[in-house]
């Protein structure tokens, strides 16, 4: 059941088995992983069931460090947290990212990939994706773009397979599910102050709750789960200093260090020999069957051994002739939309929803050419002045006229046709797992929000290593393209001259309460749970020992449904 | 963000076009040249593979770039030298047979030649550009013509 915690008067004391903390994709998986069992849950979510203001002043932070997002829009507040803009990109991490790796300082995960593995296989379930395969190959020979013609193995293809947006929000996924089940109690607008510990900080008693209107209560739990973001749970932590000065789990000064993000740059073009080049694999798209997917060029895992870099996805982004750009728009028409719509269910025998719009935007836009027609001619006839300038015009042009009298359907039909318009070039795109750097950090700042509490001071820090893995990865693929004849690369990001300001992240935030097994190098050991505290636990990207270059949901997501597991077992 | 070519890619394309990273390293139109020039037997070896070039002066930038770089190398017969060695049809830059051998076989050869620079990582990076040394130097030879 879902209830407005504004309405619970001040003082009370809300008894539960266990109580997670955030109704992200975290804190929504750990819910389902427990509906209908015997065991009282308490969820509580800082928003309630959609954006507002107030409460996403609540994650207002200060940037101290390189330019980041504004926290209060890398987090999302409310119930499904930051799955209500997720982009339903799912990818298990590789092997390599669990290994410690001699060139990655602090890398390695306690347990390998295999550990996580069963996990994934429920995760993929929970993020609605619906098929299994994860293999390029098995990818490559369903989809209608190739792949790049790499010729050495020193670079691989990599598929990531997209939730489709109808399908991904968790929110409206589970809402019903977490309403029904008996022993679930999502709290809304409730928002953690403060988590209270026995007199030898060993254990959670309670927590302490506030909400927006004024009203506070606690929880009582025999079990938490502090599942709210990689900048709110260490803040959580450090905020809860009452046994413990430096924060709860910090007794080696681990809570908030190692911010971690997937660093995103253009950082090169590629010049291709063939202008028809087909880069269409590494855009987001659908195969003839519907799925979606996005292909990337990584480095092979003997590659990253080699080099001793950092993992680095490439993506490919074409940047078409401009006599051909007024055609590109065309592509993502409405109208051309409609038509794929109405061909994938005539392919499955289907009807689509809206039938009846797909086919009129079909019609209109194939008969647009009629208004270049003949006026009352017996037959359709194009105006004469029209094939004249036809007559007269380069290639290019052609194609420009194509657009103009003939709607989008008809470029797009050329495009299909021809495999794509003329590349002026590609920009290629690196994303980098960033090396954990325990100076990239979360703080608690000297500005206070509505509930008093500390806003957080992010201070990110990148390393040497992470530049170094960007510009080898470049020159890596120049090398490749060149070798097999496939095109030219320039590096644009230099070497000597710092990061630039168009420097982004993915908007992961990873690694701010990092698994070990040793307590001084680590916030949670690998169950999860918080070093020399019995009874707390964290779920999220923010438990990452390294962030691999994969998106992190499913991941994470692998990662709350073990610690499920754990606790139902642990709680008999 | 600092652009580190100092060459605009607009303008890269056009030598792309010129020494046929755009399209292949020897352009067909270029062949035609090559071809009708072939029984010219005062052809050095130089000119025949400036001939390759459909758009010299373009090259010549790339090449002034290297040559800026590779001070060392703004000799045309030290050019050559590292231009024809190795060359996997066993060629040397005096060798007779370099002259006469087939533009095609020429062309088999430095192309070859290039693709092995690549995965052997013997390449320059001129302005950001990551381009085989071979085909660098024949620019640096087109900038010294």
């Amino acid at each position: 059941m879902f209830i407005d915690a504004r309405r619970i008067a001040s003082n009370q004391t809300l008894e539960t088995d266990i109580c997670i903390i955030g109704a992200g994709a975290a804190g929504i998986t750990l819910a389902h992983e427990f509906a209908g069992k015997a065991v009282r849950v308490a969820v509580l979510e800082s928003g309630g069931l959609d954006f507002d203001a107030d409460t996403r002043d609540l994650s207002v932070g200060q940037d101290i460090g390189r330019p980041y997002f504004p926290l209060d829009v890398a987090q999302l507040r409310f119930f499904g947290g930051t799955t209500n803009h997720w982009g339903g990109l799912c990818r298990p991490f590789n092997a390599l990212d669990f290994e410690s790796r001699p060139w990655v300082p602090h890398s390695g995960w306690p347990f390998g990939k295999t550990e996580l593995d069963p996990y994934y296989e429920r995760a993929r379930v929970v993020c609605n994706l619906h098929s299994a395969e994860w293999s390029a190959d098995y990818w490559l020979r369903r989809d209608r773009f190739p792949a790049l013609p790499f010729v050495g193995n020193r670079l691989v293809t990599r598929i990531v397979p997209v939730v489709s947006s109808a399908e991904r929000r968790f929110a409206p996924n589970y809402r019903k599910e977490l309403e029904q089940a008996a022993n679930l109690s999502i709290y809304l607008y409730a928002n953690l102050t403060e988590l209270e510990t026995n007199e030898a900080g060993r254990t959670v008693t309670e927590a302490n709750v506030a909400c927006l209107t004024g009203n506070r209560f606690k929880v009582r739990a025999k079990q938490f789960i502090l599942a709210a973001s990689g900048i709110e749970n260490p803040r959580l932590l450090l905020l809860s200093k009452r046994r413990q000065p430096a924060g709860l789990g910090n007794q080696h000064d681990q809570v908030g260090r190692y911010f971690m993000e997937h660093p995103r740059l253009v950082t090169g073009i590629l010049l291709p020999t063939n202008p028809r080049t087909s880069v269409g694999l590494y855009s987001q798209h659908r195969t003839l069957r519907g799925e979606i997917l996005e292909g990337h060029v990584a480095l092979s895992e003997q590659t990253l051994r080699q080099e001793q870099i950092l993992d680095v996805q490439m993506d490919l982004d074409p940047i078409f002739d401009p006599a051909y750009m007024s055609c590109v728009d065309a592509l993502d028409s409405e109208n051309v939309t409609s038509l794929r719509t109405l061909l994938r269910a005539f392919r499955s025998r289907t009807i689509p929803n809206d039938f009846q719009r797909h086919l009129a935007n079909v019609l209109n836009d194939l008969s647009a050419w009629t208004d270049h027609a003949v006026t009352a001619a017996p037959i359709p006839l194009p105006k004469p002045e029209l094939i004249s300038e036809v007559w007269q015009a380069d290639p290019a042009e052609r194609v420009a006229f194509l657009c103009e009298w003939f709607g989008t359907i008809a470029p797009a039909a050329y495009e299909e046709i021809l495999e794509g318009f003329p590349l002026e070039h590609i920009n290629v795109t690196t994303r980098i797992e960033q090396a954990p750097n325990p100076d990239s950090r979360v703080t608690l700042g000297p500005e206070r929000d509505r509930l008093g509490l500390n806003r957080v001071q992010l201070n990110w820090q990148l390393t040497p290593l992470d530049q170094r893995s960007m510009i080898r990865a470049l020159e890596v693929l120049g090398m490749e393209t060149g070798s097999a004849g496939i095109g030219r690369v320039q590096i644009t990001l230099a070497e000597d001259d710092g990061w630039p300001e168009t420097l982004r992240g993915g908007w992961h935030l990873m690694g701010t309460t990092r698994m070990s097994d040793d307590p001084r190098k680590g916030v949670v050991d690998r169950n999860c749970q918080v070093h020399g505290i019995s009874n707390l636990f964290i779920a999220g990207s923010s438990v990452f020992p390294t962030a691999g270059s994969a998106p992190p949901t499913l991941t994470l997501v692998s990662l709350a449904i073990r610690l499920a597991d754990h606790l139902k077992e642990r709680m008999g | 963000m600092r652009n580190a070519t100092g060459m605009s890619r607009r303008k890269f394309l056009l030598l792309g076009a010129g020494i046929g990273i755009g399209g292949p390293l020897l352009a067909p139109h270029s062949l035609t040249w090559v071809a009708s020039t072939w029984q010219d037997k005062g052809n050095t070896l130089q000119s025949r593979l400036l001939a390759l070039f459909h758009h010299q002066p373009s090259a010549r930038v790339i090449g002034n770039t290297y040559l800026q770089q590779f001070p060392q190398e703004a000799n045309i017969r030290v050019l050559l030298k590292h231009i024809v060695a190795d060359f996997s049809g066993g060629f040397s830059h005096s060798d007779d047979r370099l002259s006469s051998a087939a533009d095609r076989e020429l062309m088999g050869s430095l192309q070859r030649r290039i693709r092995r620079d690549f995965s052997e990582e013997k390449v320059v990076k001129l302005q950001g550009w990551i381009l085989s040394a071979t085909e660098a130097r024949l620019c640096a030879l087109a900038a010294l013509a």
